[in-house]
């Protein structure tokens, strides 16, 4: 790379001479120069490095819940389960859990929302304002950083934050607040590619890690905020070369398209962004990835029609992008209630049937359970407070309720944030519950009339959160099986923090009052707290390194919910690795 | 010679060439947003649909966005709220409307802010005559005794030096004339903005505060610690009792402590923040 450089450097410095033939001479051979080191692949090193080993397999991926030493994809496994099956750490000693050491990132701004990737003695984290650090796992200590230069004027819906990253083969998936794809060797850093999935004038952007499967990099944008048309994409894991895009409002034509307006322009702004990461199941080979709410938010008169496929469950071939089912939880949603949140892939016995059954908590606050082979309706239980919204239809499916689009205010609970947001629920197949985490707090949506322009907000209404002072937060745990809750804990503040299961019998979650705390799964006990002096909404992770089990966390409050009043509110971003007695 | 003379023509072709394709870019970017004069919006129409949706319809702010009828608001100068807007700041989430709406969009919907302020209510109106104090003393001297003996910056800051327990001063005297500022600082209690308000606060052990008052619900309150740094969340539980006080948290009495010199050389360096 140096020699590039110092050539090119040299072609630049001659350019600007040009004066004799020796110089024209020395202009011609610098060129070449530039040109043979632009051509010749600049990957060598990290090509070596891949031969070396094999790195992140497809077969590790499917088989990553067995990995204890490693976290290999967002959700744990393809499932979306978020469980731990180890029982090093239990109910028993969690009591003895101790910081192994802190790493303060220093940025600020976002909410610290990572879910670390952990392979071969490293870890991956990300922080708001698109910052990649990769560390040494036993240490803390930093091995290299990737710091995204953002343009001006990217706009945001909900905090410059991102998730995590993705790793496949020696490479790491990084998704940046500019709507970019970036591919990074895995152990120097080297920046290998980088993709410009869309165009952040618009008001695109990425906030999800990257789902990897068979070799294709899946990513989807946020951006309904801003009158967008969503989509998912796939790319080339070893080019960058895009191989499908499914566009998530259909265009005229197109299947879905007749649950828009006919005679406008209504789909080319219509949202449904799918703006987090989906779940797969390798033996049917379906990808599951909801898409989110429509553009405009909050008045739907511009869109009349159930609006396809926002707050839609997808199921797509991943080779493809072709899409098998589909099933909306939200038609017409006129209350953001993005309906993205992960679909988590258990076999369970539903209704008195073993089923190949997948369970989302929506936004919309109706836990529900559906069959994933085919998308057939199995169940959908209220799991938020208050939830006032819906009417059921014949088959028990939840339904806006008529008079709701009447006038132009109305009162919903849950309200704009939803029960559920993005932070990842977890699943215990122990325990047969998902731990929800869970937002009470209800809104007045008032409907203004809207005009769209690209790239500015596309609202069409104002949020009136007059109801803020009785707003709360829980974990919530709730059998699967029947969709019956089991036990709550009351988190005293609008909850934005992800969880962990085990199969050491605990709960990991974080809460608004900066304490990670650890929960006897069956009974919601606390058995351990630890004050990290910030805020949390990242979900908490585990792995082994070497013979001992850890936690890790990551704890820093800011946007989206650095608001007044959530409690531990101080902005911080500190990065945990917790282990018994600190070892 | 003739080879480098046609090296340099075929040069500054190049250059040209480069030249024109920026300038064509360029005007590309400027009429990029694609508004025709039939699509300019009122300034109310703009607001409305971009603004109140975080900033609240009368700008009163929400718990996603923050007033804009606030004593800090305004105190920015007009540029300074136009390139707020048009620049954005997406670290607290505030979209850029410089790339969507044209100048004078820009430039009208800050005066439809402006007449939110105006419109904002307010209890007792500070008084419009001139300060019995002349503001033609020592402003070096001035901007010395805001940071030391006076006092002011225990609370206030200028230019972000300085205390957050009361307003923001650094452009106190574009909005305020010299009488409205004495006044608020002889009768501090007579018209407290509304983000500055305070709480009188018994703990459990029986401890008393009087402190910068941000938010309570059900479950917890919050106030501004000892140092006038922190955010401290006291939870109801552990709390005797919590009432809002309409009291001004800046003692009436703090020109006493400076000779007639020092508050003139004080108002000239405070009327003169603009």
């Amino acid at each position: 790379m140096i020699s590039i450089f110092a050539n090119r450097a040299e072609a630049l410095r001659s350019i600007g001479r040009c004066r004799s033939e020796k110089s024209v001479r020395l202009l011609i051979a610098s060129v070449i120069a530039f040109v043979m080191a632009a051509i010749t692949p600049p990957l060598t090193r990290a090509q070596d490095a891949a031969e070396r080993r094999a790195g992140v397999t497809d077969e590790m991926l499917v088989g990553a819940q067995g990995a204890s030493d490693a976290w290999l994809t967002y959700n744990r496994n393809y499932e979306g389960w978020r469980y731990a099956p180890m029982t090093q750490i239990n109910a028993d000693n969690v009591d003895r859990l101790r910081p192994v050491w802190v790493y303060q990132t220093g940025v600020q701004g976002g909410g610290f929302e990572t879910t670390p990737i952990v392979y071969e003695g490293k870890i991956y984290i990300t922080t708001a304002n698109s910052h990649l650090m990769c560390l040494e796992l036993g240490t803390g200590k930093m091995l290299w950083r990737y710091d995204h230069l953002l343009p001006r004027g990217v706009n945001l819906c909900c905090g410059p934050v991102n998730r995590g990253v993705a790793i496949y083969r020696n490479r790491i998936y990084f998704t940046t607040l500019d709507a970019h794809l970036i591919c990074f060797d895995a152990d120097s850093g080297q920046m290998l590619w980088d993709r410009e999935v869309a165009d952040y004038r618009d008001s695109y952007s990425l906030t999800l890690a990257p789902l990897v499967v068979k070799g294709k990099v899946i990513v989807g944008p946020g951006g309904a905020e801003f009158g967008v048309r969503g989509f998912i994409d796939a790319y080339d894991w070893e080019t960058g070369e895009r191989i499908w895009r499914f566009w998530t409002v259909p265009a005229p034509g197109e299947p879905g398209s007749e649950t828009w307006p006919a005679d406008s322009d209504a789909w080319k702004q219509g949202g449904a962004t799918p703006w987090l990461t989906g779940t797969y199941d390798p033996d049917l080979d379906l990808l599951y990835w909801p898409g989110g709410n429509p553009s405009p938010d909050w008045n739907g008169t511009v869109r009349e029609g159930d609006n396809l496929y926002s707050d839609t469950i997808l199921a797509l071939r991943p080779d493809t992008g072709e899409l098998v089912w589909h099933f909306q939880n939200t038609p017409h949603d006129i209350f953001d209630w993005a309906g993205v949140q992960e679909c988590i892939l258990i076999d369970e016995v539903i209704n008195g049937k073993k089923v190949k059954a997948l369970v989302q908590a929506n936004r919309n606050g109706y836990l529900y359970a559906l069959n994933r082979e085919n998308g057939e309706f199995l169940y959908a239980k209220p799991y938020s407070d208050g939830v006032n919204w819906a009417v059921l239809d014949e088959d028990g499916i939840p339904r806006i309720r008529p008079d709701m689009f009447e006038g132009d205010r109305r009162f919903a609970c849950p309200g704009i944030f939803g029960g559920k947001n993005w932070p990842p629920s977890a699943y215990s197949p122990d325990t047969h519950m998902i731990y929800i985490p869970d937002q009470k707090r209800c809104t007045t949506y008032v409907t203004m009339d809207v005009t769209f322009r690209r790239g500015l907000p596309y609202y069409g209404g104002i949020p009136v959160m007059e109801e803020e002072k009785n707003a709360t937060g829980y974990i919530k745990a709730y059998d699967v099986r029947t969709g019956e809750q089991v036990w709550s804990y009351d988190t005293k503040a609008p909850n934005w923090a992800g969880l962990l299961t085990t199969a050491g019998g605990l709960v990991f979650g974080g809460a608004p009052d900066g304490y990670l705390r650890a929960f006897d799964d069956a009974t919601g006990e606390i058995l351990w707290e630890f004050q990290t002096g910030s805020g949390v909404f990242a979900p908490p992770t585990s792995f082994m390194i070497g013979d001992r089990q850890y936690i890790a966390l990551a704890s820093g409050w800011g946007q989206p919910a650095k608001v007044v009043g959530f409690m531990n509110d101080n902005a911080g971003s500190a990065f945990y690795l917790f282990g018994i007695d600190g070892k | 010679m003739v080879k480098s003379e046609f090296m340099r023509s075929s040069l500054a072709a190049f250059v040209i060439a480069l030249l024109a394709v920026s300038i064509q870019g360029s005007a590309q970017d400027q009429g990029g947003i694609g508004v025709t004069p039939g699509e300019i919006m009122e300034p109310e129409l703009i607001y409305g649909q971009y603004c109140a949706a975080c900033h609240g319809s009368t700008g009163k702010g929400s718990i996603i966005g923050p007033s804009l009828v606030s004593m800090q608001a305004k105190a920015l100068s007009d540029a300074d709220l136009q390139n707020a807007i048009a620049e954005g700041s997406p670290e607290v989430g505030m979209p850029m409307f410089g790339r969507g709406l044209t100048r004078g969009e820009l430039t009208r919907l800050v005066q439809f802010v402006r007449s939110l302020q105006s419109n904002a209510r307010v209890k007792n109106p500070r008084t419009d005559a001139k300060a019995p104090i002349s503001t033609d003393g020592n402003v070096i001297a001035g901007e010395l005794l805001f940071f030391s003996k006076a006092r002011c910056s225990q609370c206030h800051s200028v230019f972000d030096a300085g205390g957050i327990t009361g307003p923001d001063l650094t452009h106190i005297g574009s909005r305020y004339g010299s009488g409205q500022i004495y006044e608020a600082i002889t009768k501090p209690d007579k018209d407290v903005d509304r983000d500055f308000r305070s709480m009188n606060l018994t703990t459990a052990d029986g401890t008393q505060l009087f402190a910068r008052f941000r938010f309570d619900n059900k479950n917890s309150v919050q106030l501004l610690d000892k140092s006038g740094t922190l955010w401290t969340t006291y939870f109801k539980d552990d709390v005797q009792s919590a009432d809002r006080s309409r009291d001004s948290l800046m003692p009436g009495d703090l020109l006493d402590a400076l000779s007639e010199d020092e508050r003139k050389d004080l108002m000239t360096f405070l009327t003169g923040l603009n």
